[in-house]
């Protein structure tokens, strides 16, 4: 770790259980099933002494005017990943936790003061709560100075060491049974860890008596885990009753392209195929060009659900992308005369040929352009395609005028100028 | 009472937003694509065909007007990075484009394989936004263009594509989705040294949403050079004119 130089930056928000539930903010709220422990607590509840880990009913009695929610944490993974894909453009690596806290190592990004500041905007967008920021040389002094920033704000460390020597042992992350046995050894701050040896309290508490040291010493022993963006997507509807109305499931369908656009658009991905399940039944694609927006992706799914002709009532629609890449978009006119959409033409090219073969869009190249056989003068590509020309089927023979002598000889008009 | 008129203004927009109501004078002028032929241009009143709207050239055959549109297709293909002619009755020649000096890498030319999927295409390619698209229809096709015209047009509307609809006679539908009509009607044929060289027609704009309509022209319209290829009907209609001129004269 190069010391004195600030490059990650930890925001700092509410437990993303929490953040279900923006309109509660400003109340004392505890996530706790029955009977069961504490997930997390707002400020507010923890004023009351209610404690993570506590029982429920403790916590009850604590603060028996607290709003008791039920956790989910699948909706809380899903804010998280959310959170990782909003922050993930502004640097390659990007971690984020459920207790509400995430990072960025801004090692290396250019405008890194810029990003700070998308970050912040990001994670309020994002949770609804004004993120506490903190900019330090690791993430374990990154979290330790947005706890001391206040909202909206950011606290810059620039040296760790210093910054942590006077916080007490309680900001470690240890078990309560190893926070006592610090206390038992008389080691009250940071700085009164930092002043023994590793070894020394690796043999009291094992091997994350060691990492204690270090992170006491500012040594930043810890490293983030970067987020990976998945490379399948998919979203799903569950019919009850069962529907067999077209218009309903075209609707149904629009709303979940649209759900999937816009979670494309946040990671700056496209979809290379796609998939769309009804009940047992299936259809797939692989698209040259990524789709990315919800008319290209409706653009194949309504098309395919208009022609469709499902055997029994649907219960469940499922449209997946199993194949994501980086849509590669140019930036929208930045050229004029329509060059900017030229990509989205070809991507409804390129569906038209999906759905009706490959012979229906074409392009021209001249050939033999003086031959007086019309199908000898162009080649015809299907777009997209290789070299080879494909023959191509004329609706009706074209006469040739020079084999109709009679034509010719009546109307005096050929033999006509060389071309 | 003007309160109240005021009062049922701001309903509206509260409902349906500021573009559901909105006077005159505030509503965005209609852009404009020179077509590169001036008698065209002029007669539309905006010095071109309008962006995000539906132009119609009809006539009956043998009249100029595909000429006229491959002319405008050609412009388009140096003007637009892309430029698509949707061709259902697959009777596109490229061809005939040659002579208008076109950029071929910008053209594609479509051939859906029916009415409906004709519509598919248009509306897709329009959505997608697309410059300039030429919609070559047989009567059977645009005959059957009601249900789709109108997703045509708000998705032209959206991307701001210039669309060319050919047709030999306009159907209901198309003359109202469409904000401007031309007719094109043959005037006489043209010949030099003997030999059928191109047609002359008088083009008039018969419908324009976005300027004055009733003007008309007259165009002399040349085949292309060793057009040794003319459909038979051209050359029915070119002997029976004969016949009318030389009646006429010894009248």
């Amino acid at each position: 770790m190069e010391p004195g130089r600030a490059r990650v930056c930890c925001g700092l928000t509410v437990h993303y259980e929490l953040a279900q539930r923006p309109d509660l903010y400003g109340r004392p709220v505890v996530v706790a099933a029955w009977r069961e422990h504490v997930v997390c607590a707002s400020p507010e509840a923890e004023n009351f002494g209610v404690r993570v880990g506590m029982r429920q009913r403790q916590a009850q009695q604590l603060c028996p005017d607290a709003v008791f929610l039920d956790p989910d944490p699948d909706a809380a993974g899903r804010l998280r990943e959310l959170v990782c894909a909003a922050l993930y453009d502004l640097s390659p690596v990007v971690e984020a936790r459920v207790d509400g806290c995430a990072w960025i190592d801004l090692d290396g990004v250019v405008q890194a003061t810029e990003a700070v500041r998308e970050m912040r905007r990001r994670l309020r967008q994002a949770t609804g709560a004004e993120p506490r920021l903190g900019l330090a040389p690791g993430p374990f002094s990154a979290r330790l100075a947005a706890a001391r920033a206040r909202p909206g704000r950011l606290l810059r460390v620039a040296d760790a060491a210093p910054f942590l020597a006077p916080l007490p042992i309680a900001e470690l992350d240890l078990e309560s049974w190893q926070l006592e046995q610090l206390d038992l050894l008389g080691l009250r701050t940071l700085a009164d860890v930092a002043r023994i040896g590793p070894r020394q309290l690796e043999s009291q508490l094992g091997k994350p008596g060691r990492l204690t040291v270090e992170r006491a010493r500012g040594q930043e022993p810890d490293r983030l885990t970067p987020w990976t963006p998945p490379v399948t997507t998919s979203a799903h509807r569950q019919f009850d009753p069962p529907v067999e109305e077209r218009e309903a499931l075209l609707f149904v369908a629009r709303a979940l392209c649209n759900d999937l656009a816009q979670e494309l658009a946040l990671r700056g991905a496209g979809a290379k195929q796609l998939r769309v399940r009804l009940d047992t039944e299936e259809r797939e694609s692989l698209v040259r060009h990524p789709l990315s927006s919800t008319a290209e992706l409706f653009g194949l799914v309504g098309a395919w659900l208009r022609e469709w002709q499902p055997a029994a009532p649907v219960e469940a629609m499922r449209v997946e992308l199993p194949l994501l890449e980086a849509a590669g978009r140019r930036q929208l006119r930045l050229w004029a005369r329509g060059d900017g959409s030229a990509d989205e033409v070809t991507a409804a090219l390129e569906r038209l040929q999906e759905r009706h073969g490959a012979e229906v869009a074409l392009q021209p190249e001249p050939a033999l352009p003086a031959s007086p056989v019309p199908s000898q003068r162009f080649h015809w590509h299907a777009l997209g395609a290789s070299d080879a020309p494909i023959s191509t089927r004329r609706s009706r023979p074209v006469p040739v005028i020079d084999e109709n002598p009679r034509l010719s000889r009546d109307l005096g008009f050929f033999p006509h100028r060389a071309p | 009472m003007q309160e109240e008129l005021t009062r049922a203004i701001d309903v509206i927009h509260l409902r349906f937003g500021e573009q559901a109501l909105a006077r005159v004078d505030t509503l965005p002028a209609v852009e404009s694509w020179p077509t590169g032929v001036e008698a065209i241009d002029r007669l539309t009143g905006i010095q071109g065909l309008p962006k995000g709207r539906i132009a119609v050239l009809q006539g009956r055959a043998t009249c100029g007007k595909s000429s006229l549109g491959l002319a405008l297709l050609a412009q388009a293909t140096r003007d637009f990075a892309q430029a698509i002619a949707i061709d259902p009755g697959q009777s596109f020649d490229p061809w005939a484009l040659l002579e208008f000096e076109p950029e071929l890498s910008a053209l594609t030319v479509v051939r859906p394989p029916g009415a409906e999927a004709t519509g598919e295409a248009a509306t897709a390619l329009a959505r997608a936004g697309v410059g300039f698209l030429l919609l070559s229809l047989p009567g059977r096709i645009a005959a059957a263009a009601e249900p789709w015209l109108p997703v045509l047009a708000a998705a032209a509307e959206r991307s701001e594509a210039v669309v060319l609809a050919v047709v030999e006679e306009s159907p209901r539908a198309l003359a109202h989705a469409s904000s401007l009509s031309f007719s094109c009607e043959r005037t006489g044929w043209r010949f030099e040294r003997g030999e059928l060289i191109g047609v002359q027609a008088r083009v008039t704009c018969v419908k324009n949403k976005v300027g004055m309509p009733g003007a008309s022209t007259e165009l002399e319209i040349n085949y292309p050079l060793g057009a040794a290829l003319q459909p038979e009907q051209v050359l029915a209609e070119v002997k029976q004119w004969n016949q009318e001129e030389r009646e006429s004269a010894v009248v």
